[in-house]
């Protein structure tokens, strides 16, 4: 009995192989034999270096930047405070206050001083008696020496 | 970052996982002592491949860690610390190569979306660019970062966490925030800009690039 079944090899056919395959391999190749960079010996050092130095810079920076926070909650609550208590109008919008009259009790030590009862008149004034001359009384004076 | 040799050894056989989380829950320095010194070499050279200066590699590998450590509670337990990572480095990467680029960029992103819809600035390659030969000693080598530094950064990104720093394609899409086609065909095109920037080099060494019928 003969086995007439194809082979699957025969069916299928050849997968093509591209012209330039084995230059595709060697540049793969190089690629993958580039020498490698080295690393120097202080790398670790410098890296610590400009670590311990950035660092510093962000606790600056945080420093400042928490002094800018707090100056603008200051402000923040101050501008907020002054929002919700405005200050009194200016005078010439003040509206008429109605001011009660100030009433002052009599106070004793300041009662006035009892009226005259009697009221002077013309008639009761006393005039001087009018000079009359007195008999012999008149001696003129000497003149005066020199 | 001096360690006690007991506490360095207790760490070390922690993963990335728990040493950032002993990190980020007790503010433990020798967890992220360890974490830098798991992770600095694979930084900065994904860095380097990035941006295509060893000392600019390394200034930008320091802020990687430095962020690492700044933003420490920006990290979930459910992501994987070294995808999580290279995030932080691509953004630091990106931000640079932003800056360096702006005076020579032209943005005409509005008016020519690709193929794929993605729309991305068109870069104008710097010729002026110079290999790093403390890091790159061979003409191969500098032959390479120059082609990739040729690449539109986000090509450059993609192929540079594919093929040096070996990630999948989800943690590539997950570090680039993108979808995960976006991440195939950025690859793609990037493998084939790559391919026609070093042909010759290829030629030069092998012959024919293209197999003779």
């Amino acid at each position: 009995m003969t086995d007439r079944r194809p082979t699957l090899k025969v069916l299928l056919p050849s997968v093509p192989v591209p012209e330039d395959f084995e230059y595709q391999l060697w540049l793969r190749r190089a690629l993958r034999q580039l020498p490698i960079a080295p690393v120097s010996e202080t790398f670790e050092e410098t890296l610590l270096q400009r670590l311990r130095a950035e660092q510093h810079v962000a606790a600056w920076r945080r420093g400042a930047f928490l002094s800018l926070l707090a100056v603008a909650l200051v402000s923040g609550t101050l501008a907020l405070w002054r929002f919700f208590h405005p200050p009194a109008p200016a005078a010439p919008l003040r509206p008429i206050e109605y001011v009660a009259p100030l009433v002052v009790t009599a106070d004793q030590r300041f009662t006035l001083l009892p009226q005259p009862s009697h009221t002077y008149t013309t008639r009761s004034v006393r005039r001087l008696p009018s000079p009359t001359p007195v008999p012999g009384g008149t001696v003129p004076l000497p003149p005066p020496e020199e | 970052m001096p360690l006690h040799p007991d506490e360095l050894k207790r760490f070390q056989e922690l993963d990335d996982e728990a040493l950032m989380a002993l990190f980020q829950q007790e503010g433990s320095e020798a967890a992220y002592t360890v974490l830098v010194r798991r992770y600095k070499s694979p930084i900065t050279n994904f860095l380097y491949r990035f941006v295509g200066n060893y000392d600019d590699a390394l200034d930008l590998a320091q802020e990687t860690f430095i962020r690492l450590y700044r933003y420490k509670h920006a990290y979930r337990s459910a992501q994987r610390f070294s995808t999580w990572l290279y995030t932080i480095a691509t953004n630091v990467a990106r931000t640079f190569y932003q800056q360096r680029q702006r005076r020579a960029t032209v943005s005409f992103s509005a008016l020519s979306p690709d193929e794929e819809g993605e729309q991305h600035e068109w870069e104008i390659p710097d010729s002026s660019y110079m290999p790093d030969t403390r890091v790159d000693s061979t003409y191969l080598a500098q032959r390479i970062q120059r082609a990739l530094m040729q690449l539109p950064a986000v090509f450059r990104e993609a192929i540079v966490l594919r093929e040096i720093m070996e990630l999948s394609y989800e943690e590539i899409a997950e570090v680039m925030q993108t979808e995960l086609g976006t991440v195939k065909s950025r690859i793609n095109r990037a493998r084939q800009r790559l391919q026609e920037l070093l042909r010759d080099v290829y030629e030069e060494l092998y012959g024919s690039a293209t197999q003779q019928p």
